[in-house]
């Protein structure tokens, strides 16, 4: 172990990293409270674990869609854990992340120096938001073919550029096959990359800055 | 709107076995004709399954006006267990409806219940003397041999059930491969009343009859159960109309008629509804795993705590002031 220890320590310094980390003391004003920002985080950990899962039997085809998310949830061992987990999990970070942006609100958390974690923050909710509303229509039932016919067609509203816009989402005038490779394609590789790197600025910020201070 | 039903009701004729429809058909009018009920029987021959691709249930091709129904069930239910659904067919109870002779009488209420693959009726020695008690005087059958999870019960009297209880037992997928622990949906036809259109495709004495053609009616006659209006139009044909009792007449003898114009008022008091939810077939084993899982966090932060009041309790003995 000591050997390995000082392989790595020659090369990376990792005694620095490891005293950073470990220097760092929770201030007396820090409460359960300001757990739930990791539990969103945690949250996230487990979506991409359990959404990597289901990506292996996932078939993002409008003829295949529905009846390869019913294999996993009837056929696919533990199928029905990860998907359940992957439902239950995307709901479960939301309602944290919510939490989570009053719990800075209401301990001043965005103020200065802290807006651009703020800026970061509130980018993320979007994000997240975006992969629960493509999630929704992935299995492409009912309910979640309505869902993104709906949410497809709200920038309808928007003069001059709204059936643009509209457009551009669904790959076509109508929801149909282009729509569900659009989703699935920014709901496994678009959104989960832009969430990584707005993750990593959120947290470099904050571990630069510190937490925010006592009210 | 009948004519697209006849159009309809004849494909299916022709795809099954004609002669012996009609033979059935035949018998069953000979039979329902003394009770002057309404007609599930008529589905079952007619249709190999309730409801349509359109997600329509066949019932409404011949009960054609709209009522509401509910059904109840069991958020969740474990494998090979009895449990109640129960559909609800309410209405005026001080209601009466027209009868096959055209006297007036109760409404009587009926039900079809579309259940998953492998739900079946629960059989009789499985079902618990309250649940028998509930379900006394219906007479629940499958809706044919090759669809035991579709329920069809009625005609029986509305005034008494107002709440029909089906009694299923759900299947078990470590017997049956083909059921699975899943959230499945149930479907749900209801109606009360007699229906408007026969399976014939022609109209029922429990419904609105009008006038073909612009004309006059030149005869007005009553003969047994019958009453025949003979139209004349404007060029000089007489077209007579043939409206058994029931329905009370609104035109007279001799009175000039615009095409569509209603010469009976609608009987009909009743209707027909459908609903759907949803019922998990829920395993035992995943309930054991949730709990323990929610034991296992408990517990996991119970510690934690106790640990933290440990450390701090060294912090504050090694604290030099």
């Amino acid at each position: 172990m000591g050997k390995v220890y000082d392989w790595f320590e020659e090369r990376l310094e990792i005694q620095a990293i490891a005293d950073d980390i470990t220097s760092k003391y929770v201030p007396p004003h820090v409460n359960i409270f300001y757990c739930i920002g990791g539990i969103t985080f945690t949250c996230f950990i487990i979506q991409v674990a359990t959404g990597f899962a289901m990506t292996f039997y996932y078939r993002p085809t409008v003829a295949e869609a529905f009846a390869s998310v019913e294999y996993i949830m009837t056929e696919v061992n533990y199928g029905w854990l990860f998907r359940s987990m992957h439902r239950w999990s995307a709901s479960m970070m939301v309602l944290m992340m919510i939490l989570h942006v009053f719990r800075v609100y209401l301990t001043g958390g965005f103020k200065k120096p802290r807006e651009l974690t703020w800026v970061t923050g509130v980018t993320l909710a979007v994000v997240t938001v975006s992969f629960g509303v493509t999630g929704y229509s992935l299995p492409w039932d009912q309910v979640g073919y309505w869902a993104c016919k709906i949410v497809t067609g709200v920038p309808e509203a928007i003069p001059v550029v709204g059936s643009l816009l509209v457009e551009l989402l669904r790959g076509s005038v109508s929801v149909g096959q282009a729509t569900l490779t659009r989703f699935y394609s920014a709901h496994t590789f678009v959104l989960p990359v832009a969430a990584a790197v707005l993750m990593l600025t959120h947290f470099l910020m904050i571990r630069k800055q510190g937490i925010s201070g006592p009210l | 709107m009948i004519n697209l039903f006849l159009l309809k009701y004849k494909t299916a004729f022709s795809t099954f076995l004609k002669p012996f429809a009609y033979l059935s058909l035949i018998l069953s009018v000979c039979f329902y004709s003394i009770q002057a009920q309404a007609f599930p029987v008529f589905a079952q021959q007619a249709y190999e399954n309730p409801r349509e691709a359109t997600g329509r249930i066949v019932c409404a091709n011949c009960h054609l006006a709209q009522k509401p129904v509910e059904i109840e069930v069991p958020q969740a239910v474990l494998p090979d267990t009895v449990f109640e659904a129960v559909v609800e067919v309410p209405y005026d109870l001080s209601l009466q409806q027209v009868t096959g002779n055209g006297t007036k009488g109760p409404l009587n209420v009926g039900a079809v219940v579309i259940l998953p693959e492998g739900f079946t009726l629960a059989p009789k020695d499985r079902i618990s003397s309250e649940l028998k008690e509930k379900t006394k005087g219906l007479i629940i059958t499958p809706y044919n041999e090759a669809n035991p999870n579709i329920l069809v019960v009625g005609p029986v009297p509305g005034k008494d059930h107002q709440k029909l209880v089906f009694p299923v037992l759900s299947p078990n997928p470590a017997e049956n491969k083909n059921v699975h622990f899943i959230k499945y949906p149930v479907y749900v036809g209801a109606n009360r009343g007699r229906g408007q259109v026969n399976p014939t495709g022609e109209k029922s004495n429990n419904t609105v009859y009008t006038s073909p053609i612009d004309g006059q009616i030149v005869k007005l006659e009553k003969s047994d159960n019958v009453t025949s209006f003979s139209i004349k139009s404007k060029t000089g044909d007489i077209i007579t109309v043939k409206v058994p009792f029931g329905p009370d007449i609104l035109v007279k003898e001799g009175q000039t008629l615009v095409a569509d114009q209603q010469l009976t008022n609608d009987p009909n008091v009743g209707g027909f509804g459908q609903v759907e939810t949803e019922i998990v077939l829920q395993s035992p084993a995943r309930v054991k795993g949730l709990i323990a899982f929610f034991f296992t966090v408990i517990l996991a932060q119970i510690l934690l705590v106790l640990k933290k009041k440990q450390f701090e309790k060294v912090q504050l003995a090694e604290m030099n002031f």
